[in-house]
């Protein structure tokens, strides 16, 4: 199954603004304009799902109207000039056993492609959708550069958007488990819009990893009583990668729960970037809200032990920003935000065993990730996690 | 084995070991013992390559230059450092990291990687040797391990990497009685005829068990005092007093 194509109306794009606070760390614009051919006709690259009995609830989108009116720029623009995107519906009481997957192909063209995917999960439903967004496959297994890789000059060949509008009904569930894969030269947008009505529970799972640029925007709207979101996550920068992970909560109703535990690990010239808003209304009464950040920065090896920083390396760069507006006053609302470098004791310890300060860098590395990673529901995923992981230089 | 001479260290300009001469042969056991702050944990973790000190003299293991190797290097070359202060890791199992370690060690002395059958087999038996119940190898180093257990962790690593220089750093240190008699029999088991211990002590009753050859005193950076197993025993009793007194 492939989308077909809806050319866009307008090559012109109104990015948001680095000026506003949520794009404060990635100016798309700029990256846009890394574009290498941003002129030359747009195609769309394909997306594609693997066989399963489900299949069949997914249409063809390009003329759909949305679930809900865009809520805000970059989903209106998505939209505007999508080249066309998914739909599911799952009608009420159905429980989906096996898990959806959906693998979004790799791009093929260069320049930039849109897409519109809608889920609606009916009263009582129960689905979990698994995807992966690998965009670096074509290239073969060597498209991981190396941390020296420059990553202000590197031309961007293609840009993908995303966005996944999520309708949650009465006490419905839906599972989200994601892998987000961008080498060198490739960037992802992703944004989910969703709303939960009472009692309904959504649970995302997101790993980015890469050398290239992904932001990540997860919104989330509770507008019915006792609902839960629960968000897990792990970002893994290297080569010059640029991944910026943004959450959104917005509690309206009563009782509402939400959790969120994110790492995020930038090794040397590489940036990760945390931004954690939630929002309680003045309605949303006993509200119990949970954000935990936990960030990483790689110092590389010259500088670590002690020798004169190389001029084209420095080390990870970590943006950590929780922002709590509470405006109701029976709540509860606790937040943490670290971040730091390798314990030089647990480094030195690990020596004195026998593995060179890499190996241990990569073992302690490991295990920061590790907390993430045990957590993911899909083995598929979290495989194929180990697997990129397992094969990753941190320098 | 090791020869160490007119061996300088300081942290921040502040120096800690003073012109310390010390030398070891195959085979031997030896003590050192000595007041706090005279610079004993100081020469464990320089023998080590600890960062952090600048350090002056020479130190030869084996012929080499100790202190021109990394602290893997010197993991290579045999030695072994137990820590005072074994350090937790989170997310890292024993077993993996002995796995890792072990089998660096022995690339880099010339054998081949253990198959992962033979490698449980060794973990089982030296586990054993000190007491360590099975359990705690599935578990992430040292992570909410009691202070004897982390004891006993640093004595059976060191057993799976048969280092040929062992420097135990107060490992008697917050032990009880009998947690101090496990360790002290598995390090005794451990003696060869070709490796050697330099065991860091503030009491008598681990060399007890461990019979040193040579017991050196420690202090102010310097070894002051070299004797026989009945120095031990005259610290034990009269303190150091008595031997600032008579230096003095």
């Amino acid at each position: 199954m492939s989308s077909s194509h809806t050319a866009p109306s307008t090559t012109k794009i109104a990015w948001p603004s680095s000026r506003l606070e949520a794009w404060k760390y990635t100016d798309l614009d700029q990256w846009a304009s890394k574009i290498s051919r941003n002129d030359g006709p747009l195609t769309p690259s394909g997306w594609q799902g693997q066989p399963h009995d489900l299949l069949d609830l997914f249409t063809e989108l390009h003329n759909a109207e949305p679930l809900f009116p865009a809520l805000d720029e970059l989903s209106a623009l998505i939209h505007a000039a999508r080249h066309g995107g998914w739909h599911a519906h799952i009608p009420a009481g159905t429980t989906c056993d096996t898990p959806l997957r959906l693998l979004y192909a790799p791009s093929v063209t260069e320049g930039w492609s849109g897409f519109t995917h809608q889920i609606q999960v009916d009263e009582g439903a129960k689905l979990t959708l698994i995807e992966e967004f690998d965009e670096g496959r074509p290239e073969g297994n060597n498209t991981e550069k190396s941390a020296l890789q420059e990553s202000d000059t590197t031309p961007v060949e293609k840009m993908n958007l995303h966005n996944l509008q999520v309708h949650l009904g009465r006490g419905a569930k839906l599972k989200l488990i994601r892998l987000f894969h961008g080498p060198a030269a490739k960037a992802l947008v992703h944004q989910i819009d969703a709303l939960q009505e009472e009692g309904s529970k959504l649970e995302v799972q997101t790993i980015s990893l890469g050398s290239g640029m992904i932001r990540n925007n997860i919104h989330i709207q509770q507008k019915g009583d006792r609902c839960s979101s629960t968000l897990l996550g792990l970002s893994v920068a290297f080569g010059g990668g640029h991944l910026d992970q943004y959450s959104r909560i917005q509690h309206h109703a009563l009782e509402g729960n939400s959790h969120q535990h994110y790492k995020a690990i930038a090794a040397p010239n590489s940036t990760t970037i945390f931004n954690g808003v939630l929002r309680v209304e003045p309605h949303a009464q006993q509200t119990n809200a949970y954000q935990r950040s936990s960030n990483l920065m790689l110092d590389p090896v010259s500088l670590a032990q002690g020798h004169p920083l190389k001029p084209t390396l420095r080390s990870g760069k970590v943006n950590a920003k929780p922002e709590l507006q509470i405006f109701a006053d029976n709540v509860k609302c606790s937040h943490g935000a670290t971040m730091g470098k390798l314990n030089t004791e647990s480094i030195f310890y690990l020596q004195s065993r026998g593995l060179s300060f890499e190996e241990a860098q990569r073992m302690l590395t490991l295990a920061f990730a590790m907390e993430i990673v045990d957590q993911l529901e899909d083995e598929v995923i979290r495989n194929k996690v180990m697997a990129h992981l397992d094969q990753l230089k941190w320098q | 084995m090791l020869e160490i001479i007119d061996l300088h260290a300081s942290v921040d300009d502040k120096p800690i070991l003073k012109g310390l001469n010390l030398q070891i042969r195959p085979g031997e056991v030896h003590a050192i013992m000595g007041p706090n702050g005279s610079g004993k944990s100081t020469l464990s973790h320089v023998l080590a390559g600890r960062p952090g000190y600048d350090v002056r003299g020479s130190v030869r293991f084996n012929g080499q230059d100790l202190l021109d190797l990394a602290p893997e290097e010197r993991a290579w070359a045999g030695l072994f450092l137990a820590f005072q202060y074994p350090v937790e890791i989170p997310g890292v199992s024993n077993t993996n990291f002995m796995r890792s370690a072990l089998n660096q060690v022995r690339s880099h002395r010339g054998l081949p990687a253990l198959e992962a059958g033979d490698f449980l087999k060794i973990m089982r038996e030296k586990a054993g040797l000190v007491q360590l119940d099975p359990s705690f190898l599935s578990r992430p180093v040292n992570l909410g391990f009691s202070g004897g257990e982390k004891k006993r962790n640093e004595i059976f690593q060191m057993a799976m990497l048969d280092p040929q220089l062992a420097i135990l750093d107060e490992t008697d240190s917050g032990l009880d009685i009998d947690a101090l008699r496990i360790v002290a029999e598995g390090v005794r088991k451990l003696r060869r005829e070709d490796n050697s211990f330099l065991v860091i002590t503030h009491y008598q009753r681990l060399l007890d068990h461990l019979r040193p050859d040579i017991v050196h005193v420690l202090m102010d950076g310097k070894i002051v005092r070299t004797g026989n197993d009945t120095l031990a025993l005259e610290l034990e009793e009269k303190g150091y007093d008595w031997l600032k007194a008579e230096l003095a």
